[in-house]
């Protein structure tokens, strides 16, 4: 491997989503949104099955990524906003509708990209990377995508913290208080999905979800407020992921998906053993 | 669901809402606040004023069970929440935010856990800090939800001493309680709760045990009430 120009700004990009993913997953997992951002990343799947062929269609070609990450958005964020009505519609419970939802667009998805394979199999290599990730294939005007959404979501994030640690920790209270509970979970799941997309070209559908989580769970290991907390999952998501991407540069034939997969989840492990973490609180008593 | 229930409180009192397991204390408190998916048949006012109105002056304090004692938070955070709240999403708490929290876990207490994680508190000091951050929004009226549920002798004690102090500053208290020795002894009025209002007074008349074997042994299944 050599490192040239390309692949230190490809490090930066990633280690700048690595950074916003920590952070967003830190808000996620206190408002117990783990299970929405995996709805997300499954959810993209067919987005980004449907945008190959609608580029194949239109003769834009299938690999046009501006095409593939709007549809991917679009799924997404549609799949996320219906697992909260579905849980409430049919008594359902969250859990009952995430797991709908998933496996539905998860389904759905992997229907379409078989439809894509079976249509054009010489051009595949840009949907190929979006599935397990692949930052070897990026290039610059990919950086500046995700550069661009990553610096969006750490915005609005740092605007938005104060409010959200607020319905993560008492809805009800923030209720009472006038907090809009219902416009700040809007605007998580529109962050959430945010992420997930600017992640796609590095971690892949099904794995970026891992990324947003895994160092957001590190970091709750250890005590601190909401707010150190989302700092140290960044902390922990760009290097994670500077790390992931190196080793799937080196080791050629391993997805940089799972690459800063495996490095995020054996920093986890490895912060388990060394934490020293407040006792466990039980609920209740 | 509840009918037929009114009642006005007086500033500067205790009362408490008694009744059956599920004669719908709970959900009087949550009702009246907007908290159910069902908003209230009927005029509720704080302050003689709506409920949009008078939101700052007025704080609801939870089951302790219904909170993530794992959130990442300590004593100090939690009470700034309180007056974070109040300010919207987009204003910082500041000095002022702070100074406000450091005093109300004085009241209720615990400023010497100010940094401590909330997990590590013990049950009757995470009631005190939900407590104390009421008080760190200034709350005039606080809506108690079973504050004393799994809480023991010297915890109630100590929550119960708090309460009174905070009346006598000229706080209201409404609070969901169980323990009718306990509202008998320290509390300043009893509405007994099942299904409708089945009594409101003071504790010593309304809480008598030929009355109260009257009022649980009439819960009716049937209705929901019970």
């Amino acid at each position: 491997m050599t490192i040239g120009a390309n692949t230190i700004l490809v490090l930066a990009g990633c280690a700048l989503f690595g950074a916003v993913a920590g952070a967003t997953g830190t808000f996620v997992l206190a408002r117990r949104r783990a299970l929405v951002s995996d709805v997300a990343g499954h959810a993209a799947l067919p987005g980004v099955a449907l945008g190959f062929l609608l580029g194949e269609a239109t003769g834009l070609g299938g690999r046009s990524p501006a095409l593939l990450l709007t549809c991917a958005t679009i799924t997404a964020l549609l799949a996320a906003l219906c697992v909260a009505p579905l849980a409430r519609l049919r008594r359902l419970g969250d859990d009952g509708a995430t797991a709908t939802m998933l496996a539905g667009s998860f389904g759905l998805g992997a229907a379409l990209l078989s439809l894509v394979q079976s249509h054009s199999s010489g051009t595949q290599g840009g949907i190929q990377s979006l599935l397990l990730g692949s930052a070897a294939a990026m290039r610059a005007a990919d950086v500046a995508a995700l550069a661009v959404l990553s610096v969006g979501v750490l915005v609005a994030l740092a605007l938005l913290a104060r409010g959200l640690a607020l319905i993560a920790f008492d809805e009800e209270h923030a209720r009472v208080a006038g907090v809009p509970v219902r416009a700040l979970d809007l605007a998580l799941i529109i962050l959430l999905v945010a992420c997930v997309v600017a992640g796609l070209q590095v971690a892949g559908v099904v794995l970026v979800v891992a990324f947003i989580l895994t160092p957001a769970a590190t970091a709750r290991l250890f005590a601190g407020s909401l707010r150190t907390t989302a700092v140290r999952a960044a902390v922990l998501g760009a290097t994670t992921a500077v790390g992931g991407v190196l080793a799937s540069l080196v080791l050629d034939t391993i997805p940089t998906g799972s690459a800063m997969t495996l490095a995020a989840a054996l920093v986890f492990f490895a912060a388990l053993v060394v934490r020293r973490t407040p006792k466990i609180a039980r609920r209740g008593a | 669901m509840v009918r037929d229930a009114s009642f006005t409180l007086e500033a500067g009192t205790m009362t408490a809402l008694v009744g059956p397991n599920g004669a719908g204390k709970s959900t009087l408190l949550k009702g009246i606040l907007g908290l159910l998916p069902v908003a209230p048949s009927g005029d509720v006012r704080f302050f003689g004023q709506s409920l949009a109105t008078a939101r700052a002056r007025i704080a609801f304090v939870p089951q302790r069970a219904e909170i993530d004692w794992n959130f990442p938070a300590s004593a100090l955070d939690v009470a700034t929440m309180g007056f974070a709240a109040r300010l919207g999403v987009f204003r910082r708490p500041g000095r002022a935010g702070r100074d406000a929290a450091i005093r109300a876990l004085e009241t209720v207490g615990l400023r010497p856990q100010a940094d401590t994680q909330i997990g590590e508190l013990s049950g009757g000091q995470q009631q005190r800090v939900l407590v104390a951050r009421a008080l760190a929004a200034d709350a005039e009226l606080l809506l108690l939800d079973e504050p004393f549920a799994n809480a023991d002798v010297a915890a109630s004690a100590n929550l119960l001493a708090t309460l009174r102090t905070l009346s006598n500053g000229g706080r209201t208290i409404l609070a969901v309680h169980h323990d009718l020795a306990a509202v008998r002894a320290h509390f300043d009025r009893a509405i007994v709760v099942a299904g409708a209002i089945a009594a409101d007074g003071r504790p010593s008349d309304v809480l008598d045990p030929v009355r109260l074997a009257a009022i649980y042994g009439l819960a009716d299944p049937a209705t929901g009430a019970a």
